[in-house]
This record gives structure tokens, C-alpha cells and sequence, in this order.
């Protein structure tokens, strides 16, 4: 009996699933703290999406002649500004408000004494965050929208790209949770993640502009199929590549979520 | 001085169990252990819980109280050794005790977003309770922990008290066979810590088993049917608090404290003075303390005019630093 390959069941990472009650129970708990402070949570969105385009629609916009990928400037960025929106609210979801609930509300102590499992909570904290991600974009879209920026019905999928998206920035942002020692710490991911994939995934400019030796590493930005798809998406141009950028972010997502998870649990189950 | 105290404690142990293993078993642990990457936090434990029963865990600071409170709601996986709770195995059905199972951490972990009866619904539908019957399971112990008048403040408008309240509170809302409470009363203050003595004492008569960490003496013996003292991983002796006090500690004590000339400091005078009676010495930093095993054990004895010189009766704080060594080990236990 005594040898320390005694199962132990509770400690085994069980295939996450984010699809569980338990997710949407955990999911349940931040949206009504969410709902809570609406009024201090519901209109920056809005107003921010305001702000962009006046800055680049009056502001950078006019310095910017001519067209790209056949489209004017404010036309090119509206796609990729929408997906920005959802690349910073779902970062921030699993970085610093995950971060206070656990380390500081200590709610994930909570939780974990009921028959909620650490699955749960991980994987409602990550789609709580893609679902503000996507509702921000949905404000943002609607605002692109109202300016004449929309150019197709297909841009209603925005919103599901929104979705996918955030859930993959939110799970890339709680791998991160998962390792950092102090919230501090989150500057190294903002300034090494998040800013770059942000400035180098074609949402300001063709990624072709970029020279050749550094063109390549787009590629490996997780957020450049959410800004491909997107700017497919809010143009009609729907084709066999819409497809597979879908699949890879997909794949991608899946593969964040599974790492997101199991570091989890190695950071709390001791 | 652990082989002392096994000999002491032995042989009354198996009389004082006998009548109590027709009551079902709540928590059987066997050479329980848990180990983390560079040291052993449970060195191998044995004890039982009973139904209706308030079980306490007593031991320092690293004793291993909060690791084995841990292992019992099933949130950190043992190392090996055998653990049941609620007749359940907690490596093969944490869900089954979990779902029986109310837990109440050490930090007031409540949910600072959410206002005092958004906390306890939360926490109900964790456990996949109706919003009807959550609502009237979270009225009901909102009465029983005199809270009905906050239910709508936000968690931080709460006295600590309170706020203490409604984590015992809330870890009722599945009405759990089995309440697990680590260091319920840290922190309060003595009014406070009435207060929630006298609700746990309460459960504890409606049926509901109790098990509390703690190294209040004092909150050991107005709960406590039973407790074990742990240090350093190890369960030095177990058993009701009078027995405790009894076996190990006797009836009762002098203190002595060491003078600035010395006169102490002269042990074979008080060795004399002490010899032939039934009186155990200990030594703790500047203290002596003189135990009593028998009721006559200080008749006609007297001391050299001393600094300060105390006889009382004894109690669990005496037992609690007779095992855990006092003042002798304070660094290493401040790990």
C-alpha cells in the first residue's frame, strides 16, 4: 500500500472539457459579476472603437492615398481593429482578472471545494474571456457597420472568428496565468506577446510589406488567421483559404486550451 | 521525550476507543502521507473521525494540519497511505465526498464581486442546486448565522466576523454530512468567536460531523470531543481533552520563572525539593514548569522566594506545549 504509484484519481488531469455544466457554472459566476458593474463595463467598448476610427479614419487615414488589396485604408484595418479589440479583451480576461480571482479573491480555493473540478474553473474562466472578446467585437463590428465599413452579410461571422479567437487568446493568456510568479510578470507577455502579434499580423498593414527574411514569422503569429478571416469575412471574398485559416485556428485554440488546462493544474493541484 | 509520551498514552487509548466503534466512521485514515518535492509535510498518520462528532486537529505552525485537512476534501492528491471519507475512497470518488462535503479554508475566500446572497446561490449551483431550493437553503442559513439583514451588501461592507460567518454559511448550502473547518476563528475577536462556537456546537447537535484545525487551546476545549496534537507530520497523542490533560500534564502545574540570581539556575535545589513526588519538570526558555501527575502532588511544598511562581490547574495549552516542545524548537518551526 505504501508505494507512490497509488492511483490517485483526484489528482489526474481529466480530458478537459468546455463543454461542461461546471464550465458554464463558473462561466454563470463572472458573468453576474459582470452584469454587476455594467455601467462601468459596458460602454468602453463602444466608445473605443469610436476613438479608433476617428483617429485613423481623420487622423493617419488621410495620409494613406491610394488602396490595399483593393480597399481604402480605413476599409483594409476595420477587419483586423475588430479582432484587435477581442486580442485585448480576452489577454486581459485570463491575465489579470484570472490572476485577482486566484491569487488574491482566492475564489479558485473556493470552487475547487465543491464538486466543481479544476477543468471547470479553467476552462469557464477561458470562455467567459472569449465571450467578452466577442462581445466587444460585436460593439466594434456594429460601430464599422453604422460608417459604411462592412461590405458583406458574411461579416455576421465576425462574430463566431470573435469567439474562437478570443477563446484562443484567452487560453494563450492563461498559460501564461499558469507560469507567472507575480502579476508583474505580465509585462514580459504584453510586450513580447501580445504587442507584437498585434503590430504584425496584417492588421495595419499586408503582411507582404514586410521584408522578406521576416515575412515568414507571420506565419507563426496565432493571431494572424483570426485578422485573415476576419477581413475575408467583412468583404465576402469566402474561398477555399477562408476554410483552412478556420482550421487552423481551430487547431490552434484546441492546443492552447489542452496546455492551458494542464498548466493549470500543475500550478494549483499540489 | 515521544517515547515518554507513547508509553503514557498507549494503553488508554485502546479503552477509550472501544466505545466508540459502533458509531459509523466518518474518516478513516491509514499511514497517511503527503510529500511535496523537498520535504514531507504528513509523515505517515493514522485516526478516525465519528459520526456527530467534533473532531481537532491541534499542532504549531508546519505541523502538517492544513496539508492533512487538504487531503480530507480531496483537493490535494495523497502521497500514499490510505484516506476514506464518508465510506469513500478519496482516490477513486472525490466526487462522492465532495458533493457530502462543506469546506471552510483559512482565508475568507469569498466572492468580493458578488453581494452576500449572490455568494451562497453561486455556491449552490456548484453543487447543481434548483435556484428554488437554493434560495431557501441560502434564507435559512442566512437566519441561522444572524446575516438576513446584509443579504444584499457587498462582501466588503462585512465585519470580519461576518465575513466569517458567511464562509461557514455558505459552506452549508449543500447541507454536508462531513463540515471541514481550518482555523475557523483566526482572527476574530472573543465576542466574534463566541459567536461562532456556539453555531458549530449547534451543528454538531443537528447531526453534522465536525473536523477543525486550530492552535487555540481554548477553542480546542469548548468544541473539541476528540482531537489529535500534530507536530512536524506526526500525531503525538490522541484523545479526549480531559484524558489529554489527564495523562499527559496531570492535575496541576507551577511555573516557576527564572530569577536574576539564579537561585533556578542552581538545579540540584530543586531537584531535591522535587524528589520522591509525583512531579514531571519541564524546562521552556525562561520557565520551569512543575507538573503535578497526582491531586497531592504539591501538598507542603515550598520554593525559594522566586520572581514569579504560579500554581494552576492545567489545561490543553499545557499538553499542547509539553508535545509540541515549546519554546525549545520556536526556529524550527517558523519554517
Amino acid at each position: 500500500m505504501n508505494n507512490s504509484l497509488v492511483k490517485t484519481k483526484n489528482s489526474e488531469l481529466e480530458i478537459p472539457n468546455p463543454f461542461s455544466r461546471g464550465t458554464y457554472w463558473v462561466w454563470l459566476r463572472n458573468r453576474d459579476a459582470f452584469l454587476r458593474l455594467w455601467k462601468t463595463e459596458l460602454w468602453p467598448p463602444f466608445v473605443e472603437a469610436l476613438l479608433t476610427l476617428f483617429a485613423f479614419g481623420f487622423g493617419l487615414g488621410v495620409y494613406v492615398q491610394g488602396q490595399i488589396e483593393g480597399l481604402s485604408y480605413l476599409q483594409f484595418i476595420a477587419p483586423g481593429l475588430v479582432m484587435t479589440s477581442v486580442l485585448f479583451t480576452a489577454s486581459f480576461e485570463c491575465m489579470f482578472g484570472t490572476y485577482i480571482r486566484m491569487e488574491y479573491q482566492k475564489l479558485f480555493t473556493a470552487m475547487l471545494a465543491t464538486p466543481l473540478s479544476l477543468s471547470d474553473v479553467v476552462s469557464g474562466e477561458i470562455l467567459w474571456a472569449a465571450t467578452r472578446g466577442a462581445f466587444t467585437a460585436s460593439c466594434v463590428l456594429l460601430i464599422m457597420a453604422l460608417f459604411g465599413l462592412v461590405g458583406s452579410w458574411w461579416a455576421l461571422l465576425v462574430v463566431l472568428v470573435a469567439l474562437v479567437s478570443g477563446f484562443m487568446l484567452a487560453s494563450l493568456a492563461m498559460i501564461v496565468t499558469a507560469l507567472v510568479p507575480s502579476i508583474n510578470s505580465y509585462n514580459y507577455y504584453i510586450t513580447l506577446g501580445v504587442i507584437p502579434m498585434q503590430l504584425f499580423s496584417g492588421v495595419f498593414f499586408p503582411t507582404s510589406r514586410l521584408p522578406e527574411s521576416f515575412a515568414w514569422v507571420v506565419n507563426f503569429s496565432p493571431f494572424y488567421p483570426s485578422v485573415k478571416l476576419a477581413r475575408s469575412l467583412f468583404s465576402g471574398q469566402v474561398g477555399i483559404d477562408t476554410v483552412l485559416y478556420a482550421l487552423w485556428l481551430v487547431a490552434l485554440a484546441a492546443v492552447a486550451y489542452w496546455l492551458a488546462v494542464f498548466l493549470m493544474h500543475r500550478r494549483l493541484i499540489k | 521525550m515521544a517515547q515518554l509520551v507513547n508509553s503514557a498514552f498507549a494503553p488508554s487509548a485502546s479503552t477509550s476507543s472501544i466505545n466508540l466503534e459502533q458509531r459509523e466512521e466518518i474518516v478513516v485514515a491509514q499511514g497517511l502521507r503527503k510529500s511535496y518535492k523537498d520535504f514531507e509535510a504528513v509523515k505517515g498518520i493514522d485516526f478516525k473521525v465519528f459520526r456527530q462528532e467534533c473532531f481537532g486537529i491541534l499542532g504549531p505552525n508546519g505541523a502538517g494540519k492544513s496539508t492533512t485537512i487538504k487531503m480530507l476534501h480531496c483537493f490535494s492528491p495523497i502521497t500514499s497511505g490510505t484516506l476514506q471519507v464518508l465510506g469513500y475512497n478519496v482516490n477513486e470518488h472525490p466526487d462522492k465526498i465532495k458533493i457530502q462535503l462543506g469546506v471552510v479554508s483559512q482565508d475568507d475566500n469569498l466572492d468580493a464581486d458578488l453581494t452576500v446572497l449572490q455568494n451562497l446561490l453561486t455556491y449552490a449551483r456548484y453543487f447543481a442546486l434548483g435556484k428554488k431550493e437554493a434560495l431557501r437553503r441560502a434564507e435559512e442559513v442566512l437566519e441561522l448565522f444572524q446575516l438576513t439583514q446584509k443579504r444584499h451588501s457587498k462582501v466588503d461592507e462585512l465585519s470580519g466576523g461576518m465575513k466569517r460567518r458567511l464562509v461557514i454559511a455558505r459552506a452549508l448550502i449543500n447541507q454536508p454530512r462531513l463540515l471541514i473547518l481550518d482555523e475557523p476563528t483566526t482572527g476574530l475577536d472573543p465576542a466574534a468567536r463566541q459567536l461562532v462556537w456556539q453555531k458549530l456546537r449547534y451543528l454538531r447537535d443537528q447531526g453534522v460531523t465536525l473536523i477543525l484545525t486550530t492552535h487555540y487551546m481554548e477553542e480546542a476545549t469548548q468544541l473539541c470531543d476528540r482531537l489529535v496534537v500534530m507536530d512536524k507530520g506526526r500525531i503525538l497523542a490522541e484523545g479526549t481533552p480531559e484524558t489529554l490533560v489527564q495523562r499527559l500534564v496531570g492535575y496541576e502545574v507551577i511555573e516557576l520563572r527564572q530569577d536574576k540570581l539564579g537561585v533556578l539556575a542552581d538545579r540540584e535545589i530543586l531537584n531535591r525539593l522535587i524528589a520522591n513526588r509525583p512531579i514531571l519538570l519541564e524546562e521552556a526558555g525562561d520557565t520551569i514548569y512543575l507538573f503535578g501527575q497526582q491531586p497531592d502532588a504539591f501538598h507542603n511544598l515550598t520554593f525559594p522566594l522566586l520572581d514569579y511562581q504560579l500554581q494552576r490547574k492545567t489545561g490543553l495549552e499545557d499538553v499542547f506545549l509539553r508535545l509540541t516542545g515549546r519554546g525549545l524548537n520556536e526556529g524550527e518551526t517558523d519554517e
